[in-house]
C-alpha cells in the first residue's frame, strides 16, 4: 500500500462544472419550458399509450399517452423549486437560530439546541409524513415542510461555525468595546458562516429533491395534476408498467438521479475546497 | 461517567416528551379528531341550532336526543373542548404504562399489539440491511484506501458517489424491476413462510436501503483509515515486515472506525425513514408501512404509538452510540 | 407504487368494513380510556353505520355480492333480447384433464383486500371476504346458473297465506363444525344479531323498520322460522343469498357479541374448516371430512393478501398462487397473456359511472349535469384505463341481460355540445363562474395511481368548460362525503345486481332527502318512485322488464350519472387447478359461476 496523502485539489475541479452546467442547463429547459418545443405534459392521447421512445417523443408516453420528456421536464420545475425552497426555508430559519444559538450561547443556546435535538429525532420523512398528510398540499406547503426538515441540520451547522468564528479574537474585542451584537453578526460571523452552509444547501438541496419523490411515493406529494418528478416515477412504477414500458419511470429517475448526483458532487468539492468544520464543541 | 449517563438519560426523557407532545399536538390541532370519531355527523352546525337559525336534527335512532346533544355528548367524553395539554397529559398517562389506546380501526385491537406485530419483520429488515451494508462497506473501504488515489479507488469514490444519488425508492423500482420481475431471481414480495423465503424476500429490499449506508460508510472508512495509514505505528509495523494485510486488519482498521460508528446512530434515523419507502415498494408488513397508511387514515392512536416507537429508538440508538464512542476515544469521554 | 395501500383498481371498494370500523373502534378505544356511556355510543354507530350499509349494498369494488340479489326469472323471452341472466364467459379453454380426481394439495388464493372480521353477524362483507366465508358456511339459500334462487341450508320456502310473511324451514341433521345441530334457534340469534347491529341493520330496515310493531322473526318449531317482513315480496328468499343468510352457530353469535375478537374465527355448516388467520398476511382453512354436503377434494385453501393484484397476477403465473379473483385491468391483461392461466371473467357485475349531486350548484341545473356529460371523454376511460377489458356501459345494465334497453345511449365525446350549455349557465349564474368557465370539485378515492390517472384524464377533457379542482380523499371519508352530500361529482362503482329490485333503494324518493341519503345523488321522480313499486309486487317478467326499460330512459333524462363501463370482474387461476366452475351444490343445483368474483372451491382439485 502506499503512503498517499489525499490531496486536496487548489480548484473546483472539472466535474464540478459539468455538475453545475447541468443543472444549469435543466434550470434553464425547465424555467422556459412553455417557450420552447417541448409539448404539454398534460395532454391526453399526444401519442399511443405506452409507447417505448421515439422521433416524436424521445422518452415515449405514459399510460394516458402523455409525452414523457415534457412531463421530465416540466416535472423538474416543481422538484427543483421545491428543493430550492425548502433549503431556503432551511437556511433562513434554521441558519438564523443556530447564528442566535452560537453566538449568545447561554439558555438561547441550550434552548434551540435542545429544538435541534428534538427534531432530528424525528426521521425526517415520518415528520414529513405527519404534516403532509394533515394539510393542503401545494407546492409551497411541501416545500415548507421539506423545509422544516432542514432546520435542524442547517441550524447545527450553523452554530458550530459560528461558535468558531464568535471564539475569534476580534470578535470578542468588538464584544467588549459594546459594539452592537446584530452589527457583528451580520459582518464578521455570516459572512464566514455562509460558505459552510451554502456547501450544506447544495446537498440538502438532493435531500428535498428527493424526500419529495418519497413523499409522492407515499401518495402525499403536491395534489392535483401537478407533474413532478417523485409523481411520475410512481405513476411508471406498478408491476406492469414496468416491465411493459419502463421508460415512464426509468427517464425521470435517470434525470433526478443525475441532479441528485451533481448537486452531491457539488456540495462536497464546496465543503473540501472551503475546507469546512462540520462539528465543533 | 455516571453524571453523564445520567445527564444523557435526562435527555431521552426530555426529548421524547418533547416529540410525543410535536405529534400529539399536529395531529389534533392540523387533523379533525372529531371527524374522526363521529364521521359526517361532525358537520353539523351545532351553533346555529343553539341560536334558532336551524333545525335540531333528532338522531336517526334515538328518536328522544338531537344530533347536536350526541355531539355535546361527544365532546364531554373525548374532552376535546378541553386543553390540549391536558388531554395530552392523559395520553401520556396512560402511554407510560404502555396502553396506547386501541387502534380507531381493526376490532379494538389494542395498538401495542398492532406494533409488536409489524416489528419483527421492520427489525428483520433493518438489521439485514445494516449487516448488508457493513459487508459491502468495510472491505470496499479498506480496499480503497489500500489503493489511494489509483484507479480501483476512483471506481469506487465513483460508484459510491452514485449509489448515495440514488434515491432508495428509484433504486427500489429498478432493483425490483431488473432482479425481482425481469430475471424472477427473488420474489417480488414478502414472503414468510420459511427462513430461507425470508431471506430471500427481504434481500433486494435490504439492498435497497442497504446501498446508500453502504456508500457512505465506505467513503468515511476509506478517507479515515488512509489518515490512520500516514501514522507512526504504521510505518514501523511495516518496517517489522508486518504483511499488509495484517496491519490493516489488525491495527490501522479499529481505530479508523470511528466516524462509521459516530455516523452510525445519526444513520438509524435515515434508515428508519428510508424503511418507510422500502416498506411500500416491497408490500412488506412492517411498522413503517403501517405508519403510512395508519397516518392516511388518521388513526391517532397508532401513529403516536408509532412515532413513540421510532422516537424511542432513535434516541436510545445515538445514546449508546455516543457511550460506545466515549468508550472507544478516551479523549472524548473527559468532555 | 399507490395501489399498494391496498386499493386495487379504481372505483369505490365497497369497504364498508373501513367505516365501520372507524367508528366502531372510536367507540371502542372511548370504552377503554374513557368509560363512557355504552348506549350513546352504540346510538353514534347506529347514524354512521347507516354509511357503511349502504356503501356495501352499493356494489363497490368488491361489493356486487353484497346486493341481496333476486333471481332473475328463468323464462327468458325469445327475441334475441337477451337472457336475464348470462352464463359467465369462459375466455380461455380449461384442458382436459386425463384420468380421475386427484384428491388432496393446497390452494393458494390470492386476494386484494383484508378483511376486517369473518362474522356475517358482525362485519360487512365484501368480495374478498365472501371467498373466505364461503367456504366455511352455507346460506340459506343461493343463485343457480341462470339466477334463479334455490334453497340450500334451507329445505323451503313457503309463503304463509298469502304473504307479507314467508316460512323457512332447515334441513334435518347437518351439524356445524363445532358438533352442535343446525336449528332454528341458531337463524334466529343471528338475525337478531344483525337487526342490533347499526350497520347490517340498516339493509333489513326497509324490511324490518324499528316502527313496526311485533317481531321480526319467530321460532315455529326447532327447524322453522317465520319472518315477517313490512311489505310484499315475491322473492323474499333472494335477501338471503347474501351475509344475511349464513347460518353460525348462536354459541358463536354470543360468543362474538361478548367478545369482537371472535369475529377473527368462524364456525359453520360448510366443506371447509376454519384453521389459522393472521391479519394482513394470510387466512387458512382446512377440509372437513364429514361435510354433510359430499365430497370436498381440497386439503387446504391458503387466502393470501396481496394487495397490488397486478403483482399477484404475475405470482399466479410464475405459479406461486393458484387463483387470483380482480377486477384490476392490468391484472386481467397479465392473466388473459399468460398461457398457463384460465380466466374466468364477468361482465355483469357493477358500472363504473360518475355521479353528480343534483342537491347542490352547480349540478342542481340540469344544463350543468348535460355540458359535464358531452364533455366527458368516455372513450378515453374505456381505453386508456379499461384497456380494452371493459365494455363501455350504456346504462346499468349489460347489454346481455334482458333489463337493458337498448335504446338508451350513453352520451359524451361531444364537446361541441357542452359549449352553448356553459355560456347560458354561466349568463344565468356567474357565481359559480370564472373566465366563462363552470367552477366544479371533483373528487375521488386515493392513494391509488389508476384513480389519479383517471382524475387526470377527466379533467383534461372537462377542462375547456370547467375549472376542476380535484380533490383526493380516503376511501372511507369518499363515501361518508358522499352520504352525507358534501361533494359535487365522483367517480363510482355501482349498480349490476342480477335482479334490479336491488337497485330501487339508490333510487327512491325516500332516500334522497335525508341527512345520510342512499339516493347518493339525490334525484327524486316521484312518477319513477310510482313504476318501481309496481314492479316490486309484481311477478309478470314482461311487466317488470317494460318498467324498468322506462326507469332507465328516466334515468338517462336526468342526466344524474354517466356510466363509463361495466366492471369486469376476472377469476385467474393455474393450469393445475380444475374445476372452478362449475361448481355443484349439495341440492345438485349447479351453482352460479363468479357472483363479481365470489366462487366457491368445494368441487376444485388440483392435477400434478
Amino acid at each position: 500500500m502506499t503512503a498517499d496523502v489525499d490531496v486536496v485539489e487548489t480548484t473546483l475541479g472539472r466535474a464540478f462544472w459539468i455538475g453545475v452546467g447541468w443543472l444549469g442547463f435543466l434550470a434553464f429547459l425547465a424555467l422556459f419550458a412553455s417557450w420552447l418545443p417541448i409539448g404539454d405534459p398534460h395532454e391526453i392521447a399526444a401519442g399511443g399509450p405506452r409507447e417505448g421512445p421515439s422521433f416524436g417523443h424521445i422518452f415515449g408516453t405514459d399510460a394516458l399517452g402523455r409525452d414523457v420528456f415534457a412531463r421530465t421536464i416540466f416535472g423538474a420545475r416543481i422538484s427543483l423549486v421545491v428543493g430550492f425552497l425548502a433549503v431556503l426555508f432551511g437556511m433562513v430559519v434554521g441558519g438564523g437560530l443556530g447564528i442566535a444559538a452560537g453566538y449568545f450561547r447561554g439558555v438561547t443556546d441550550q434552548i434551540i439546541s435542545f429544538s435541534f435535538f428534538t427534531l432530528l429525532s424525528f426521521p425526517g420523512l415520518v415528520l414529513a409524513l405527519l404534516i403532509t398528510a394533515l394539510i393542503d398540499r401545494n407546492q409551497l406547503t411541501v416545500s415548507l415542510t421539506l423545509g422544516i426538515l432542514s432546520i435542524a441540520p442547517v441550524g447545527r451547522l450553523a452554530r458550530a461555525n459560528t461558535i468558531v468564528f464568535a471564539e475569534r479574537e476580534f470578535v470578542q474585542a468588538a464584544r467588549v468595546l459594546g459594539a452592537d451584537s446584530t452589527r457583528i453578526i451580520t459582518k464578521e460571523i455570516l459572512p464566514n458562516v455562509m460558505i459552510p452552509m451554502a456547501a450544506l444547501a447544495l446537498l440538502g438541496m438532493g435531500i428535498a429533491i428527493v424526500a419529495e419523490g418519497s413523499l409522492a411515493f407515499l401518495g402525499l406529494s403536491v395534489e392535483g395534476d401537478a407533474v413532478s418528478w417523485g409523481k411520475s416515477i410512481v405513476d411508471g412504477s406498478q408491476a406492469r408498467d414496468l416491465e411493459q414500458n419502463p421508460n415512464v419511470a426509468l427517464f425521470p429517475i435517470f434525470v433526478m438521479f443525475l441532479t441528485v448526483l451533481a448537486l452531491n458532487y457539488a456540495g462536497d468539492r464546496v465543503r473540501e475546497y472551503f475546507d469546512v468544520r462540520e462539528t465543533a464543541f | 461517567m455516571r453524571s453523564l449517563l445520567l445527564r444523557r438519560a435526562a435527555l431521552l426523557v426530555a426529548v421524547l416528551l418533547a416529540v410525543t407532545f410535536l405529534a400529539f399536538g399536529a395531529m389534533n390541532t392540523l387533523g379533525d379528531p372529531l371527524f374522526n370519531i363521529v364521521g359526517p355527523l361532525s358537520e353539523i352546525d351545532c351553533d346555529a341550532v343553539a341560536r334558532g337559525e336551524a333545525e335540531a336534527t333528532s338522531s336517526a335512532l334515538d328518536g328522544n336526543r338531537t344530533d347536536c346533544e350526541i355531539l355535546a355528548g361527544v365532546r364531554a367524553d373525548y374532552r376535546l373542548d378541553e386543553p390540549l395539554l391536558k388531554r395530552y397529559v392523559l395520553w401520556l398517562g396512560d402511554a407510560a404504562r404502555g396502553d396506547f389506546g386501541t387502534s380507531f380501526q381493526s376490532e379494538g385491537v389494542p395498538v401495542s399489539e398492532i406494533l409488536t406485530d409489524k416489528l419483527p419483520v421492520s427489525i428483520k429488515l433493518m438489521v439485514y440491511a445494516e449487516v448488508l451494508a457493513l459487508a459491502l462497506a468495510i472491505p470496499l473501504g479498506v480496499y480503497g484506501a489500500y489503493r489511494a488515489n489509483r484507479r480501483a479507488d476512483r471506481v469506487l469514490s465513483v460508484v459510491s458517489m452514485a449509489a448515495l444519488a440514488m434515491p432508495s425508492f428509484a433504486l427500489g423500482v429498478v432493483l425490483l424491476y431488473v432482479f425481482g420481475l425481469k430475471m424472477g431471481l427473488f420474489p417480488s414480495s414478502y414472503d414468510s413462510s420459511s427462513v430461507w423465503s425470508e431471506l430471500r424476500s427481504l434481500f433486494l429490499p435490504a439492498l435497497t436501503l442497504g446501498s446508500g449506508l453502504a456508500a457512505g460508510y465506505q467513503r468515511l472508512l476509506r478517507t479515515d483509515l488512509v489518515t490512520t495509514l500516514q501514522e507512526d505505528f504504521v510505518h514501523m509495523a511495516k518496517a517489522k515486515g508486518m504483511t499488509d494485510r495484517h496491519i490493516l486488519f489488525r491495527h490501522a482498521l479499529r481505530p479508523s472506525l470511528f466516524s462509521v460508528v459516530t455516523v452510525f446512530g445519526i444513520q438509524t434515523g435515515a434508515l428508519i425513514g428510508g424503511s418507510l419507502v422500502v416498506e411500500q415498494i416491497y408490500l412488506i408488513p412492517g411498522v413503517g408501512r403501517e405508519l403510512v397508511a395508519a397516518v392516511a387514515r388518521d388513526d391517532f392512536p397508532v401513529v403516536l404509538a408509532g412515532v413513540v416507537m421510532i422516537a424511542t429508538a432513535f434516541v436510545v440508538i445515538n445514546f449508546a452510540v455516543d457511550l460506545l464512542y466515549g468508550w472507544l476515544d478516551p479523549r472524548v469521554r473527559t468532555q | 407504487m399507490l395501489t399498494r395501500s391496498g386499493i386495487d383498481s379504481h372505483g369505490v371498494r365497497s369497504s364498508v368494513g373501513n367505516l365501520l370500523s372507524v367508528v366502531r373502534t372510536a367507540t371502542l378505544f372511548a370504552m377503554r380510556t374513557l368509560r363512557s356511556d355504552r348506549t350513546l355510543v352504540a346510538k353514534l354507530l347506529a347514524v354512521l353505520l347507516a354509511l357503511a350499509l349502504a356503501a356495501g349494498a352499493c356494489g363497490g369494488d368488491d361489493g356486487a355480492a353484497d346486493d341481496d340479489g333476486s333471481g332473475g326469472a328463468a323464462d327468458d323471452d325469445g327475441g334475441g333480447e337477451g337472457t336475464a341472466v348470462v352464463p359467465t364467459v369462459t375466455t380461455s379453454e380449461a384442458p382436459v384433464v386425463e384420468g380421475g380426481i386427484t384428491p388432496g394439495g393446497t390452494l393458494r388464493v390470492g386476494l386484494s383486500a383484508e378483511v376486517d372480521g369473518l362474522n356475517p353477524g358482525a362485519n360487512s362483507l365484501a368480495t374478498s371476504t365472501y371467498l373466505i366465508d364461503f367456504t366455511m358456511v352455507e346460506p340459506l339459500a343461493y343463485f343457480d346458473a341462470e339466477g334463479n334462487w334455490f334453497p340450500w341450508l334451507a329445505e323451503s320456502f313457503e309463503k304463509v297465506d298469502g304473504g307479507p310473511s314467508w316460512q323457512m324451514t332447515l334441513r334435518d341433521g347437518i351439524t356445524f363444525h363445532d358438533g352442535s345441530a343446525l336449528d332454528a334457534d341458531d337463524v334466529i340469534a343471528l338475525f337478531n344479531a344483525q337487526l342490533k347491529d347499526p350497520l347490517i341493520s340498516l339493509a333489513i330496515q326497509p324490511s324490518y323498520p324499528l316502527s313496526f310493531e311485533g317481531p321480526a322473526i319467530e321460532k315455529i318449531d326447532d327447524l322453522t322460522v317465520q319472518f315477517n317482513p313490512l311489505g310484499q315480496s315475491e322473492h323474499f328468499p333472494v335477501n338471503l343469498t347474501s351475509q344475511l343468510g349464513m347460518i353460525v352457530p348462536s354459541e358463536y353469535t354470543e360468543a362474538a357479541a361478548q367478545n369482537s375478537r371472535t369475529n377473527q374465527t368462524l364456525i359453520g355448516t360448510g366443506p371447509f374448516m376454519f384453521e389459522s388467520r393472521v391479519k394482513d398476511d394470510r387466512t387458512i382453512v382446512v377440509k372437513n371430512p364429514d361435510w354433510w354436503g359430499g365430497d370436498v377434494y381440497l386439503d387446504r385453501i391458503e387466502f393470501i393478501i396481496q394487495t397490488d393484484t397486478a403483482i399477484a397476477a404475475d405470482r399466479l403465473a410464475a405459479g406461486d398462487l393458484d387463483v387470483v379473483v380482480t377486477s384490476n385491468p392490468d391484472a386481467i391483461l397479465t392473466m388473459r397473456e399468460a398461457d398457463n392461466v384460465n380466466s374466468i371473467e364477468n361482465l355483469l357485475a357493477s358500472d363504473n359511472d360518475l355521479m353528480m349531486n343534483t342537491s347542490r350548484p352547480p349540478f342542481d341545473d340540469i344544463r350543468v349535469r348535460q355540458a359535464l356529460t358531452f364533455a366527458t371523454d368516455r372513450e378515453g376511460i374505456a381505453t386508456l384505463i379499461a384497456q380494452g377489458t371493459s365494455p363501455m356501459a350504456d346504462s346499468m345494465f349489460h347489454p346481455d341481460l334482458i333489463w337493458n334497453n337498448p335504446d338508451v345511449v350513453q352520451e359524451g365525446n361531444a364537446p361541441e355540445l357542452a359549449q352553448p350549455l356553459v355560456d347560458s349557465y354561466c349568463a344565468e349564474v356567474p357565481d359559480n363562474c370564472s373566465d366563462g368557465r363552470i367552477n366544479v370539485e371533483f373528487m375521488h378515492s386515493g392513494p391509488s395511481v389508476v384513480q389519479t390517472r383517471v382524475a387526470d384524464l377527466l379533467s383534461a377533457s372537462w377542462s375547456p368548460f370547467f375549472n376542476v379542482s380535484v380533490v383526493e380523499v380516503l376511501q372511507a371519508d369518499l363515501i361518508s362525503n358522499v352520504a352525507i352530500g358534501e361533494w359535487q361529482v365522483v367517480s363510482w362503482r355501482q349498480f349490476g345486481s342480477i335482479d334490479p329490485d336491488n337497485e330501487v333503494i339508490w333510487l327512491q324518493c325516500a332516500t334522497a332527502e335525508k341527512f345520510i341519503a342512499l339516493n347518493w345523488v339525490r334525484y327524486c321522480d316521484e312518477g319513477r318512485d310510482e313504476l318501481m313499486v309496481e314492479q316490486r309486487q309484481t311477478a309478470d317478467l314482461e311487466r317488470r322488464v317494460e318498467i324498468w326499460r322506462e326507469i332507465q330512459v328516466n334515468m338517462q333524462e336526468s342526466y344524474a350519472y354517466i356510466f363509463l363501463t361495466h366492471a369486469n370482474w376476472t377469476i385467474g387461476s393455474h393450469e393445475r387447478v380444475q374445476n372452478i366452475c362449475p361448481q355443484i351444490a349439495p341440492t345438485g343445483d349447479e351453482i352460479f359461476c363468479s357472483n363479481a368474483g365470489v366462487t366457491f372451491f368445494h368441487d376444485t382439485w388440483i392435477s400434478e
